[in-house]
């Protein structure tokens, strides 16, 4: 330790003797802050947060105990970086644990003794001042303006310090520009953020402050202006280098919410204007608090959904395009929740794949669609495969291939009846790998549908290698066929899946114009409303009946 | 009589005191000043007025300060009170708390006695 400065130790101890004897000791070696209980101490703590290079912590306090002080400052970023050695009568491991739990660093015991107490502090501090020191932890060392550390924990300050005053918060995310470098590596990072910096610092008035959010992104802090100028979209930096920036906003922040979760919302609304061009602004608004809450919602419920029964399997028949016949059928997940009511996939698929519980769901509507394609086949109704979807996250579990297939041979379904849909970014990855898994699927007599064909790039370099038996074409590709050059395009690719011995399906016909341009080239299998839209189970049944 | 015949009257440990705090002047300072703390009266306070929590905070400060000062004999006394209180559903236990009572009285009267000889 640098030792011609002497350090800060604040002590916070309510007995006055207790509390004399131990300033006594460490008078010749520390500047020193008494406290004659919890609450006192953290008032100095938070005056004196610069100076203070550690703390001596009694627990047994009146008005605010050291198990409260310690409680107060743990979620605290910068308070929480400053090591807290607790002193205690009786040491019993329940105690310790406690207060370590809370993020004490040290313990010392009564009755003092000077050469144990020195040693104490003495090597605590220096551990603190080798890993890290303040300033580096509240300053980033590219712009100058707080680290995300700092400004949570000086942010929080200033809403607890003027509960009366509006403030709003607001994340800048830095956009990379055409003319910008091609990625965003450390020196483009760099020559974008400066900039962007000193425009928060300009910005900044009495009591708001800015800060380094992360890599691209700056957070700020500041009085509400009613009808004020929003900042600033396009920035230039010295060598003329523009950059644009969107940004999240806040208003009117409560003061009673974490400033990390302040933080999220700010994102949030960055978020639901990531890829629209020429949006620069979003506040987080009702609605996008309503999407969101809809959204944790979603996430709260799932996991009982599939106890509960909420998930029903849907079913979307596929039709011979030139005979018209029943050929086979797609399994959709519907959830029916009791009190949130129908839930769009759209809203839940996203939540499902994002959090990996899609590989539960996918895997429930395989078992429920074996069981229905047995019970089927046990009346005697036809028998056609059905097709159940298997998302990339599904997919990409090790255990996907046995689980699923176990599953089958445990119901023990008819010959040929499953399919599984698989898209393109499901190949993300080691292609040997992926090749090895389907194989494995289709020598157990699973059937590969490759879904969404065309929507990607990686397909035409694969389809080749991959052992699929079923090409789907998409909508969007669908939708196009009125267009005599894309027919072309489309008829080539047609060409070339069946050279290649797929069958090929397009789903989402919807007019007779469209079967009859998917007849004329050549294409095997149409889905969609034009047949029929997607089925319960007993009407499905009724289907397969008719 | 010098500190260390007081120590030995009042059943401390003058050694312990010095090796811990390492310096005499220190130990005479926090010693004299012993009488002025709170915690016996707010034992006596917390006992008269019925408030378990607040007995076992004062013998476990009295405890405290006793140990600091290397008063042993009563650091003792109110070390096996406090055991007794910890749970904070409990008054002092009365023999207990007379044998705080009179090893605490013995150090009062003795310091007094050194202060009045120092004058």
């Amino acid at each position: 330790m640098n030792n011609s400065v002497k350090r800060t130790v604040l002590v916070i101890e309510d007995n006055e003797i207790n509390r004399g004897i131990l300033c006594a000791l460490l008078e010749d070696q520390y500047n020193i802050l008494e406290a004659e209980n919890g609450k006192v101490g953290l008032n100095l703590f938070q005056t004196h947060l610069r100076k203070i290079s550690a703390i001596l912590l009694d627990l047994q306090m009146p008005v605010m105990n050291g198990y409260e002080f310690l409680e107060s400052v743990q979620d605290d970023p910068l308070m929480s970086t400053v090591p807290i050695i607790v002193i205690t009568a009786n040491n019993t491991i329940e105690e310790e644990e406690r207060c370590l739990a809370l993020g004490a660093s040290d313990f010392i015991t009564k009755p003092y003794n000077k050469g144990v107490v020195l040693h104490r502090i003495s090597s605590i501090i220096k551990l603190r001042e080798s890993v890290s020191t303040i300033s580096a932890i509240e300053y980033d060392v590219t712009t100058g303006i707080y680290t995300r550390q700092a400004f949570i924990h000086h942010a929080t300050q200033i809403l607890t310090d003027h509960p009366d005053q509006q403030y709003d918060l607001l994340i800048a995310e830095l956009v990379k520009s055409e003319d910008a470098l091609g990625r965003y590596d450390q020196a483009a990072v760099k020559k974008m953020i400066k900039p962007a910096a000193q425009k928060v610092r300009e910005m900044l008035r009495e009591d708001s402050i800015g800060g380094r959010y992360s890599e691209i992104r700056l957070v700020c802090l500041f009085r509400s202006v009613p009808n004020g100028t929003p900042p600033e979209v396009v920035l230039r930096n010295d060598e003329g280098l523009v950059v644009t920036a969107k940004y999240g906003i806040v208003q009117n922040v409560p003061h009673d919410i974490p400033v990390m979760t302040l933080c999220d919302h700010a994102l949030t609304a960055i978020q639901s204007i990531q890829h629209q061009y020429g949006h620069y602004y979003a506040y987080y608004d009702k609605q996008l608090q309503q999407n969101e809450r809809y959204h944790n919602a979603i996430e709260q419920n799932m996991a009982n959904a599939i106890r509960k029964q909420q998930f029903k399997v849907y079913y979307q028949p596929k039709h011979d395009i030139k005979t018209g016949k029943l050929v086979g059928a797609e399994a959709l997940i519907r959830w029916i929740h009791p009190e949130l009511g129908f839930i769009s996939p759209a809203d839940f698929i996203p939540v499902f794949e994002q959090t990996g519980f899609v590989a539960e769901s996918d895997f429930y509507v395989w078992q429920r669609t074996c069981r229905n394609q047995r019970v089927w086949n046990e009346m005697g109704l036809p028998q056609i495969p059905i097709s159940v979807n298997c998302s990339q996250r599904s997919f990409a579990d090790d255990n996907m291939v046995s689980r699923w297939l176990n599953a089958k041979k445990e119901i023990g379904v008819p010959e040929g009846s499953m399919h599984i849909e698989i898209t393109e970014s499901a190949f993300i990855g080691v292609v040997e790998e992926m090749v090895k898994k389907l194989q494995q699927l289709r020598e157990n007599d699973v059937q590969i549908e490759l879904d969404d064909f065309g929507s990607g790039y990686s397909s035409l370099n694969m389809l080749g290698e991959l052992p699929i038996d079923v090409a789907k074409l998409d909508m969007g590709f669908v939708n196009q066929i009125e267009s005599p050059k894309k027919q072309k395009v489309i008829a080539a690719c047609v060409n070339l899946i069946h050279n290649l011995n797929y069958k090929i399906v397009v789903e989402g016909v919807e007019t007779e114009q469209q079967i009859q341009i998917a007849k004329n080239l050549g294409i095997d299998y149409g889905q969609g409303f034009y047949y029929s839209k997607p089925l319960p189970e007993e009407e499905f049944e009724n289907y397969l009946k008719s | 009589m010098t500190l260390q015949e007081c120590y030995c009257r009042i059943q401390g440990d003058y050694a312990d005191a010095l090796k811990r705090l390492m310096r005499d002047q220190l130990i005479e300072r926090f010693v004299l000043n012993f009488p002025k703390d709170q915690s016996m009266q707010q034992l006596r306070d917390a006992t008269a007025a019925g408030i378990q929590n607040d007995a076992f905070r004062a013998t476990h400060t009295l405890k405290g300060v006793a140990k600091n000062l290397s008063l042993t004999k009563l650091a003792d006394s109110a070390s096996e009170l406090a055991e007794q209180l910890r749970d904070g559903t409990q008054m002092p236990d009365p023999i207990l708390l007379a044998e705080v009572e009179k090893d605490y009285k013995l150090v009062i009267d003795t310091l007094a006695v050194y202060v009045e000889e120092k004058e």
